[in-house]
């Protein structure tokens, strides 16, 4: 293994070593910079900002860490030391791109399976990407709403350094799903990770993709590292894509996700976004329905426990008539954990017969935990169906009365709600094998922070 | 009561006050239920005849501020709902809440784990469920719905039959498990209501309803008539029937309602 080690801290000097690492032509290297730049002019938000105020900046200290250029290896890496493994979950792949950083190394690895390479699929890993689909980099670059690039995606745009480019073809259908995972040792003092995953679906093709986010190693270090991970998926006409996204990072990392579904006509996108790690966890989903009979369902479960903050916002933007969404996003929160759930709908004067759809439920389990569900809705057209709900609220007693009079201690009955909460949410989760590792991880979860 | 073997106490209560918000609803209660007895409480709505069967079960909302109860021999007065559960006492909901998102058999699968004290094998459990379901005539479906999310009325009190089938407990308290029954799911409901009782059997059941109909089905071998949070009466099935035909009025102890709306309407 060839040796990775040499730091690039997050500075422009950071951006030019990473590219020059990774060997990038003059574009990459270009597009890198032009980002940095953005990135210098735009403040950081601030806390006081309602947007931000549960995401605790305050808790990073870019001075001391640093990005690392990832080694592509050509042979098979199978111990990162991942206990929970989903790849043991997942009977057959259409793909895997492997990204790992420990303190020690990180590196990471390309599969594609047979099938999909016959069928004209494309899968690379980011430090190959500029030379290997240039294209595509290129195009996702120009594409870029620039409108909702703030400070850390402008960041994530000029630091990426891991995670993968899939390309699938027009009418290509694979049931396998496409499997990236990035696994961000826990033993990590300074680590920055910038995944980036770029999925791209060519007209009616329907495909598959798992975004796990990991930490494998049970020391965690007491240093709050950092990931900003920037997935971007675009479907074509009438392709249809599931994405399901899987946090289980560990408590040291502050986790920042940014996802941009752009869906062109009669597109779909079913997307899970799990999040159960991390210290921090704030995610922002973007959805474009941008042009007619494109639909989406946008669906999230987080569970937080102990000093966890949770943040999500999602954008429902309708921008073309006949569109449709469906957002559903569940959150239980244990001690004294923190979420805030920001929807927004905005429906263009043009999106007509339009329908959207949101829902936000919270589950109060600690005396000290706090929801705040805000719902944001702008509708510019006059001729369709938009609603809303969200509940905050602690378990039902009388549910949990009802499973006490069956035998089962208070424990055990709440345990069962909880899972119950989440469950109406992941059965709707399409990807075979992906849903047992889900409930296992969130069940195992829900043990261990009712110690 | 032609019972083989020797009748063994099951449930004693004594002089049961119970208070729910600083409001008291019973008034001094007092009830022995034998093995293989079936016995039924009869009484107009806000008599406090559900009060009693929550009181029975531990709900956190109802007081005991007098008196105790004993289940097989223990003062089960201070006990956890869910201790009384494992100890063999089970009520049967009039409405039984929905728990979205947790399977009728998950919870069923826990439910006997809790109750046993063990895990039943996966395939052993299957095959007690089969039978249950089949003397009930609930299909497999049933098993992979939430527990009560989206059931119909019939649906759920079999869920409730299902349940005490499965746990076999040694008192059954059965809150208007008639209410909103057509005549054949009254039937089947019976039937597995009767199930739980022979003869020989060491359960017994409390059975709390407004109307005889359930009583043609299920023969109790006590009736007891339930007024202002206390028993005023107690007589054979004889008692019931003439109770159908005659109303309550003529029960010495009764407040006389000239106009009994709420006894028409099962709330």
């Amino acid at each position: 293994m060839s040796n990775s080690l040499i730091l690039n801290s997050i500075t422009k000097e950071g951006v030019d070593i990473l590219a020059t690492q990774q060997g990038e032509p003059a574009w990459s290297k270009e597009l890198r910079t032009r980002a940095w730049e953005s990135y210098l002019k735009k403040p950081f938000p601030s806390e006081n900002d309602p947007a931000w105020k549960k995401t605790r900046l305050s808790l990073l200290d870019f001075s001391r860490l640093s990005a690392k250029s990832f080694t592509p290896l050509s042979e098979k890496q199978t111990d990162s030391g991942l206990t929970d493994n989903l790849i043991d979950h997942v009977a057959k792949m259409g793909g895997l791109v492997f990204s790992y950083q420990s303190q020690e190394n990180s590196f990471c690895q390309v599969e594609l399976s047979a099938e999909a390479k016959a069928k004209g699929v494309k899968l690379v890993a980011i430090p190959q990407a500029s030379k290997e689909a240039p294209e595509i980099l290129k195009q996702f670059e120009k594409n870029a709403p620039e409108a909702e690039d703030d400070k850390f995606i402008l960041m994530s745009r000029a630091l990426f350094n891991c995670g993968g480019v899939l390309s699938v073809p027009d009418n290509v259908e694979i049931d396998d799903p496409f499997v990236f995972i990035t696994n961000l040792a826990s033993d990590c003092v300074d680590g920055a990770l910038f995944p980036r995953v770029i999925v791209k679906v060519g007209k009616n093709s329907r495909i598959r993709v798992v975004n796990h986010f990991t930490s494998s190693g049970s020391n965690v270090s007491s240093q709050i590292v950092f990931s900003n991970a920037l997935t971007e998926i675009q479907a074509e006409s009438g392709a249809y894509v599931s994405y399901v996204e899987v946090q289980n990072y560990a408590d040291n990392v502050f986790s920042l996700n940014r996802q941009f579904n752009n869906l062109q006509k009669d597109a779909r996108i079913y997307s899970l976004n799990v999040g159960l790690g991390g210290k921090q966890i704030r995610a922002d989903i973007y959805t474009h329905l941008s042009h007619s009979g494109s639909s989406a369902s946008v669906m999230g479960v987080a569970l937080a426990s102990s000093d966890q903050s949770i943040h999500y916002n999602t954008v429902q933007d309708h921008q073309a008539p006949h569109t449709t969404s469906n957002i559903d996003f569940r959150i239980a929160l244990r001690n004294h954990s923190v979420s805030c759930y920001h929807g927004n709908i905005r429906i263009a004067k043009e999106a007509q017969q339009t329908d959207a759809y949101q829902s936000s439920k919270n589950l109060l389990l600690g005396e000290d935990a706090r929801a705040e569900a805000v719902p944001n809705l702008e509708i510019l057209a006059n001729d369709v169906k938009c609603s809303h709900g969200a509940t905050v609220g602690p378990v039902d007693k009388e549910q949990i009365f009802y499973l006490n009079s069956r035998g089962l201690d208070k424990t055990t009955a709440e345990e069962l709600v909880i899972t119950g909460f989440f469950n109406t949410v992941l059965a709707t989760n399409p990807i075979a094998g992906v849903d047992a590792f889900i409930q296992e991880l969130v069940a195992s979860k829900v043990q261990s922070s009712n110690k | 009561m032609a019972a083989k073997t020797p009748a063994k106490e099951i449930l004693r209560v004594e002089n049961l006050h119970v208070e729910v918000d600083g409001k008291s609803i019973l008034k001094g209660v007092n009830l022995t239920i034998n093995s293989g007895e079936v016995h039924a409480l009869m009484g107009r709505n806000g008599s406090g005849k559900s009060t009693l069967s929550y009181a029975l079960m531990g709900h956190p909302k109802y007081t005991i501020t007098q008196g105790k109860i004993i289940f097989l021999g223990q003062d089960i007065t201070e006990m956890s709902p869910d201790e009384r559960a494992r100890l063999g006492l089970s009520l049967a909901f009039q409405y039984p809440v929905a728990i979205p998102g947790v399977s009728v058999s998950n919870f069923l699968r826990a439910a006997v784990k809790a109750k046993r004290g063990k895990d039943v094998p996966v395939k052993e459990f299957r095959a007690e469920l089969k039978k249950v379901m089949g003397e009930l005539g609930v299909p497999n479906e049933f098993l992979s719905r939430y527990i009560n999310d989206g059931f119909s009325g019939g649906e759920k009190k079999r869920l409730e039959i299902m349940q005490l089938e499965m746990l076999k407990p040694s008192l059954a308290v059965l809150d208007e498990t008639d209410s909103g029954l057509d005549i054949d799911a009254l039937k089947t409901v019976s039937e597995g209501v009767n199930r739980l009782v022979t003869p020989e059997s060491e359960s017994g059941i409390l059975l709390i309803t407004h109307y005889q109909r359930i009583l043609n089905y299920v023969k109790p071998h006590f009736v007891h008539i339930f007024e202002d949070g206390k028993i005023i009466k107690t007589g054979g099935s004889e008692l019931s029937k003439k109770l159908e035909e005659e109303g309550y009025d003529w029960v010495p102890g009764m407040s006389s309602r000239n106009l009994d709306l709420s006894q028409a309407t099962s709330t």
